[in-house]
């Protein structure tokens, strides 16, 4: 049990970092644009 | 010298005849600010600037500096 | 479902377009943005008839065609290239019928491109009241085109509108003025060398470069940049682009002359009375001054109730799944990270929705104009404009859609001026660390016989010292720029209005929404991994710390609950993040902080409202018994680990609050910063002077009240 918390924690844990790493370190894809919609608007 | 929007004084009306200067803003056209269409002064900002005018049927808001240049002949 | 047609609305600013756009739509509606650019982009489906659907696009409002700014751009792009998937099947032109002369500009315009073109005609309802009356039939025949006339507001003439667009195929496209009149020499050859072309396109195309260069053509107009058909120069472009408006006004005069009869005398004059007090030289900057007051207290006091409700309630969420799940990394995770990382950005919505619908109501009302005139002259000394004001108001939700807002600025050194200070205005972001260090450090009482809470009073402070701060440093700015001010100036002053309830409803909650949205992903992320760091570490002193605290603290007959707090505090110090707040906390200790606050605030360098969530996270790390506290409590409870008073103290909460006050936090304005100036030596600027603002003051401010 608290083997697949540890799993979980971890999986969480790598999509945090690649997401904050895709939204402000690289942002030059999609023609220098944050997305679609707001920007992680503040 | 030629009398100007600046000088209009409050509630004044006048047609506009020409401008001084050759290179006024397209924008100033747009909004119905040209030779021919009739100008109300209506209201000056506090340090009688900017300048609250109706052109032709259209509220607008223009800095003194910009009125300076634009001709006109009062009536009425 | 049969098949959907596109409706493209196009209309000059304040004609109520966007209040049809929610009449024809509802909340079928969604915003976002034009790829690659930041120009909003709002869409919504109607509903025709049983068979037919229309897919509307609300154009973002401009006066003509002659692009000046990438917003108006956006228009032209979208009338001009067929192949895009917004190419209109029908362009409804909204017009307001008080200003119907110079909307009638837009509309012959794009007649002229043969697109089939609907002119409707808004505010119908206010005809009688304003003495106009208006023969539709001949303005029909003689502008060959549908008019119809609706009022949004009213929900008069909507169903008519709906017909119309369903009867697109009727529409006739004959252009209505004749702009190769202009030169027709020059007309004639662009004719004969494009003969497929339709003529009015091929000149929008040719003359966007004189005002805007970055317009994206279609590949088979690519080649009209290189021809022989630039050998006009750009002044003499311009020249004709002067004689274009005229001819067009000509037409329209003549034939308002015959269709359009106004009787003065019976004009209701809500316009002149209102103008009368609230541009005056001494009342209107007393309403401004009285309105600001206003906004300030709402945003505290109809605040307050609602967010101890989610404060306590996340409070308890938190104990919740920390005795309900089973014990683990996930669960503490879950009660420690996530939950109350989470509830420091949901705490602020009722306060962000306070100060977005204040702003939408000074919007939709005209009256932010007026404040734009009452303001011009003194913003110029600063080298700003009259309408850096909107931009430093809206300011106090968000500096992104700020730095946005100032494309209609035409000085291009004004504008710079307002983007770089407009940061320092106090954003919605900052609310969050105000409102925690105001309700530790300022007491809770109401002064002036009652009038005013000195709480609030603080932050009505703070909110001036930002506007202060943004125009002090444009003032220095506006001093050592190179650059020359052409100081060109225009503005609409519109019409006084009551504002819609459906319309303002929908921005504070679109607003809102993409707030709680924008920032709680960040806000996630971060506490996500704040957390780990907080929880996990290395070295004797973390694995072994129950055995050294213990030992350490054999003789002072700690109850166990203080025991186990200590532990916890020893293995933060000891966690990944702990060494991390060591090593900065020298160059925080002389503004008062701990290294606690050192963590929170580098971590807030991604956006402000982290700030809250961190030390949350810090502290519910650090308090590992299930115990259920608030945020606030928490921080109250902390102490000086030099001094042993209390962190949080007069000093050290001014110092606080001056530093989020100057400091350049948040990655998406230096973002936005870089794409509205087109160069990194912007934001680079903006961000350092901040920066050094902000350290020095704190400091400033910590040494002195300190050692008062």
């Amino acid at each position: 049990m608290i083997i697949a918390q540890y799993i979980v924690v971890g999986i969480i844990a790598v999509v945090a970092i690649g997401w904050l790493l895709k939204t402000y370190v690289l942002p030059s894809k999609k023609g220098g644009n944050c997305g679609d919609g707001d920007c992680g608007c503040h | 010298m030629d009398f100007t929007i600046a000088q209009l004084k409050r509630g004044e009306k006048a047609i506009i005849k020409q401008f001084s200067e050759n290179d006024v803003p397209l924008k100033l056209l747009e909004m119905g600010c040209l030779p021919g269409n009739s100008v109300e002064m209506i209201q000056s900002a506090p340090f009688q600037d900017p300048i609250y005018l109706n052109v032709n049927g259209t509220h607008l808001a223009i800095r003194r500096e910009t009125a300076e240049k634009i001709i006109v002949e009062r009536y009425g | 479902m049969g098949k959907a047609i596109n409706v493209s609305l196009i209309g000059n600013p304040n004609t109520g377009k966007t209040s049809l756009f929610n009449r024809l739509t509802g909340l079928n509606q969604k915003v976002g943005n034009y790829p690659g650019i930041t120009v909003e982009k709002k869409e919504g489906l109607c509903k025709l008839s049983r068979t037919l659907k229309a897919h509307i696009l609300d154009l973002p409002g401009t006066y003509s065609l002659n692009t000046s700014s990438l917003d108006e751009s956006v228009v032209v792009e979208t009338l001009l290239n067929r192949n895009s998937k917004d190419f209109p099947d029908v362009a409804v032109v909204v017009s307001d019928i008080e200003n119907l002369k110079r909307n009638l500009l837009l509309f012959t315009q794009i007649k002229d491109l043969e697109i089939p073109t609907i002119l409707v005609i808004n505010m119908a309802d206010r005809m009688e009241r304003k003495g106009i009356s208006l023969d539709i039939k001949a303005m029909e025949s003689q502008l060959q085109a549908t008019v119809v006339l609706v009022s949004a507001r009213k929900n008069i003439g909507i169903e008519n509108l709906k017909d119309a667009i369903a009867n697109y195929h009727q529409l006739n496209t004959t252009p209505c003025v004749n702009a190769s009149s202009i030169d027709p020499v020059y007309f004639e050859k662009l004719k004969s060398t494009y003969p497929k072309q339709q003529i009015y396109k091929l000149w929008l195309v040719i003359t966007q470069d004189v005002n805007f260069g970055k317009l994206d053509r279609n590949r088979d107009l690519e080649d009209l940049k290189k021809n022989s058909f630039k050998i006009k120069s750009e002044d003499d472009l311009k020249r004709m682009q002067h004689k274009e408006t005229v001819v067009r006004y000509q037409f329209i005069n003549n034939l308002l002359k015959n269709v359009l009869t106004v009787n003065a005398a019976e004009a209701t004059d809500l316009r002149t009375r209102l103008d009368r007090i609230l541009i005056h030289k001494v009342w209107g900057y007393l309403v401004f001054f009285a309105i600001l007051l206003l906004i300030f207290q709402a945003i505290y006091d109809w605040s307050s109730l609602p967010m101890e409700w989610i404060d306590s309630a996340f409070a308890k969420a938190s104990t919740l799944v920390q005795n309900s799940l089973p014990a683990g990394p996930l669960t503490d995770l879950l009660s420690q990270g996530i939950i109350p990382g989470l509830g420091g950005i949901v705490i602020f919505i009722p306060q962000i929705a306070i100060l977005f619908l204040f702003i939408a109501l000074l919007e939709e009302s005209g009256y932010m104009s007026r404040v734009v005139f009452l303001m011009d002259h003194i913003m110029k000394k600063f080298g700003l404009s009259g309408k850096s004001v909107v931009p430093l108001v809206s300011g106090t939700a968000c500096a992104i859609p700020a730095v946005m807002a100032t494309r209609n600025i035409e000085d291009w050194k004004e504008r710079l001026i307002t983007i770089l200070v407009v940061p320092f205005t106090t954003c919605s972001a900052r609310l969050p660390v105000y409102l925690i260090i105001i309700a530790l450090v300022i007491p809770d009482q109401r002064i002036l016989g009652g009038l005013f809470n000195m709480q609030g009073l603080t932050l009505m402070l703070l909110y001036m010292l930002g506007f202060g701060a943004a125009i002090f440093s444009a003032w220095v700015l506006n001093k050592i720029l190179p650059i020359k001010r052409k100081a060109f100036f225009v503005m609409e002053m519109p019409a006084y209005k009551l504002p819609m309830f459906k319309n303002v409803a929908i921005t504070v909650i679109e607003k809102t929404k993409s707030f709680v949205l924008g920032a709680g992903k960040i806000i996630m992320a971060i506490s996500v991994i704040l957390w780990i760091l907080a929880s996990y570490g290395y070295g004797e002193q973390f694995t072994n710390a129950e055995k050294i605290v213990t030992e350490a603290s054999i003789n002072d007959n700690l109850t166990s609950s203080e025991l186990s707090q200590k532990i916890a505090s020893h293995k933060l110090e000891h966690s990944f993040i702990g060494y991390v707040g060591k090593a900065i906390e020298p160059a925080v200790r002389p503004l008062g902080y701990d290294w606690k606050i050192g963590i929170a605030i580098v971590s807030s360098f991604a956006a402000r409202e982290v700030f809250v969530g961190t030390l949350a996270t810090i502290y519910s790390v650090e308090s590992d018994d299930g115990e259920e506290e608030t945020i606030k409590n928490r921080m109250r409870a902390e102490v000086n680990p030099i001094l042993g008073t209390p962190l949080f103290n007069f000093a050290s909460g001014i110092s606080l609050l001056l530093f989020y006050a100057f400091a350049m936090q948040c990655m998406s304005t230096l973002a936005i910063v870089k794409r509205e100036t087109n160069s990194w030596k912007w934001p680079a600027i903006q961000f350092s002077f901040m920066t050094v603002i902000a350290y020095f003051s704190a400091l400033a401010a910590y040494q002195i009240l300190n050692n008062l």
